[in-house]
């Protein structure tokens, strides 16, 4: 097992691997930009360095800073979270060159993951059902037209290195075409250094539903229950759940063979996520891109299977053999993951950096909050806007549901808006008691109604707002007579601290 | 002490009573309510009316009428201004129609200033791009105008509430 562990990450993630790493044993090194100082990651892990200035890319993607800490701490492992250098190969590589080990994948499967051209390439070998489209990159404009009679509309114009939802256009008419080739490959450009786009057939009513694999360095290659992942605002996740309501035992063993089939493509040795899009209407499954990395909502599976992915997942990359066979995985009850944004949802869901003054966090029992929190945390305007991920399990979905509001209506973050009340009211929703939704749910049909809600305590918020004016105005009052708000009064020789 | 509060556009004549220490009288347009009050901590107000309790945090920059107030998750936007004070307040506002002072509407930075001023905009133009937590925000013109100053600069962080700049309508 390793000696020391280098955690490449911040926030909430960083913490989580660190609680994996002390189970195991292992002690970690944390590292931070100068933004993130009293961040809490610093504080619990056992060792931590500053590596650059608040930009991502002067500090949490400074690769050459980032191995320069990893030796002078002598770790022999890294683990590098989500997003930031989590799916970069060129990493991974720099790590190899000076004998540590990147806690993930091979970088070959990092490579052909990364790009969405060569992956539907590699799982299309391996007979794992696309959605009808291209495996090539478009030459021009004129190539787009081509392809776009061949595959019919509606069409879905992507860039090959996009991801977030970003490179990504919707095509309803043929003249559209020639627009959207242009506008996809400028974003591909600008959001990802790569212009390659191609075209594939748009999914009616589209679910996005993913299978979370786990492989060693032996061959074995293992997959868990499926989550449901359609709840999305822009293209991003916001609440996850496992099992999914749409799919049975059968599509779940189709749809797990089919994920290690694409995880075999590329000899996948780690843990990590071959996301599928499922139509809602006919529940036709097709590979939508591997995720070389552990996931923002991986703790869903584990509530449902009992597995620490993330302990595995180090363990594998040390060399151990999986514990456990196919046939060892069953699925328990149901999980449901909040992710809490700082961000204001009656605002567009704009970011809201700023000062926690209070906090309290939900508890009880089968309720799990992955948090980077606490009070007096001045959450940076830096990073990803994600506080925390609150998860709780149920034996059933309707009790991991009335579970899930229980908890948002303990969970109190006090000086910044949050995502916490509007989860509350999703999670509430008729729609998403029948699991009756698909991935345009939250843009196209809850927000509008959400909107026009009636507020259930204006009275109180005005009578608040007024009895706070009255103080204030109040207490400037009697400074402006130079009385004290206690009534004493005033003199110039205590202030002046010459009378006791 | 009356105060008119606005929320949403709608207008609530509020008034202000301390019966005595940590209790008021309030009544906010034909409605009473007694309020036990508490702040135990800073901005975080306990309030039981009728039994009923409430956690309430309240927000308001320094010299300003606008209280951000959060009650179960759920944000109100409220303008409190003394009577008095509002309705001189409202004498001067038609008297200055149409300019428009653009506040940020989050704390964040400023990626990039794309006017001058001086310069002639139309209403919608984007005059500038705030950035936060990965993501680009468009503080457009409400206006057609000319763009009278700009406080925002470039590369600097402001808060939720900072002035950006000031479109002035064009003269007749």
């Amino acid at each position: 097992m390793f000696k020391k562990i280098l955690i490449a990450n911040r926030g909430e993630i960083a913490i989580r691997v660190h609680r994996a790493c002390c189970e195991l044993g292992i002690p970690t090194v944390a590292i931070f930009s100068e933004a993130d100082r009293a961040a809490l990651h610093v504080r619990v892990c056992d060792e931590a360095f500053c590596v650059g200035p608040a930009p991502s890319r002067k500090s949490y993607l400074n690769m050459d800073r980032i191995l320069e800490v990893a030796q002078q701490c002598g770790v022999d492992a890294i683990h590098p979270g989500y997003g930031f250098l989590s799916e970069n190969a060129e990493f991974a590589e720099r790590c190899a060159a000076l004998g540590i080990t990147f806690i993930g994948p091979n970088t070959k499967a990092i490579r052909v993951m990364g790009n969405k051209t060569t992956s539907r390439v590699a799982v299309a070998e391996m007979n794992v059902p696309l959605v009808p489209g291209m495996k090539e990159n478009l030459r021009d404009e004129a190539h787009a037209m081509e392809w776009a009679e061949r595959i019919g509309l509606p069409l879905m114009m992507k860039a090959a290195a996009g991801g977030g939802g970003k490179g990504m256009r919707m095509i309803t008419r043929m003249e559209d075409v020639p627009a959207a080739f242009r506008a996809a490959r400028s974003e591909g450009l600008d959001s990802f250094g790569d212009a390659s786009v191609y075209l594939e057939r748009y999914v009616e009513s589209p679910r996005h539903i993913e299978i979370q694999v786990l492989g060693d360095k032996h061959g074995n290659i293992i997959y868990f229950p499926e989550r449901e992942c359609s709840i999305q605002r822009r293209h991003q996740k916001v609440i996850e759940e496992a099992p999914s309501t749409i799919v049975d035992e059968d599509m779940r063993r189709a749809m797990g063979e089919a994920a290690v089939k694409a995880a075999r493509s590329v000899g996948y040795d780690s843990a990590g996520t071959v996301e599928f899009i499922v139509s809602g209407k006919t529940r036709e499954f097709f590979f939508l891109e591997m995720n070389t990395r552990l996931q923002v909502e991986h703790p869903i599976t584990e509530m449902i299977t009992g597995v620490d992915l993330c302990k595995e997942m180090i363990k594998s990359a040390a060399g151990d053999p999986l514990p456990f066979t196919q046939e060892d995985i069953s699925l328990y009850g149901h999980a449901i993951e909040c992710r809490i944004y700082a961000e204001d949802p009656d605002n567009n869901f704009l970011p809201t950096p700023g000062k926690i003054i209070g906090l309290r966090v939900p508890g009880g029992p089968w309720v799990r909050d992955e948090s980077g929190m606490y009070e007096g945390l001045d959450v940076p305007i830096h990073y990803d806007p994600m506080l925390s991920k609150l998860v709780v399990w149920g034996s059933t979905r309707e009790r991991a549901i009335t579970r899930m509001l229980r908890a948002l209506g303990e969970y109190a973050v006090k000086g910044i808006k949050t995502t916490i009340s509007f989860h509350a009211r999703v999670i509430g929703s008729e729609a998403f008691a029948k699991g009756d939704f698909d991935t345009h749910y939250i843009d196209n049909h809850f927000r509008p109604a959400d909107a026009a809600r009636p507020m259930p305590h204006e009275d109180v918020a005005l009578l608040s707002a007024a009895i706070q004016a009255y103080r204030r105005d109040k207490e400037r009052a009697q400074h402006l007579l130079g009385g004290h708000p206690d009534g004493q009064e005033h003199s110039a020789w205590k202030s002046s601290g010459r009378v006791r | 002490m009356t105060y008119i509060a606005t929320y949403r556009g709608q207008i609530t004549k509020i008034q202000v009573q301390e019966s005595e220490a940590g209790n008021f009288r309030v009544t906010l347009g034909n409605r009473d309510y007694v309020v036990d009050f508490l702040e135990p901590q800073k901005n975080i107000l306990s309030l039981i009316i009728d039994g009923k309790s409430y956690e309430v945090d309240v927000d308001a920059a320094a010299n300003s009428d606008d209280f951000g107030v959060m009650i179960k998750g759920d944000h109100y936007e409220i303008e409190v201004v003394e009577e008095r004070k509002k309705k001189l307040a409202m004498k001067l506002a038609a008297g200055a129609s149409g300019r428009q002072d653009l506040k940020s509407p989050m704390a964040g930075n400023v990626r990039a200033v794309l006017v001058q001023v001086g310069e002639h905009v139309a209403a919608g133009q984007v005059l500038l791009i705030l950035e936060a937590m990965k993501m680009q925000n468009e503080i457009k013109s409400p206006i057609a105008g000319i763009l009278g100053s700009i406080t925002a600069r470039e590369g600097v962080t402001v808060s939720m509430g900072d002035p950006l700049c000031v479109v002035e309508p064009i003269p007749d």
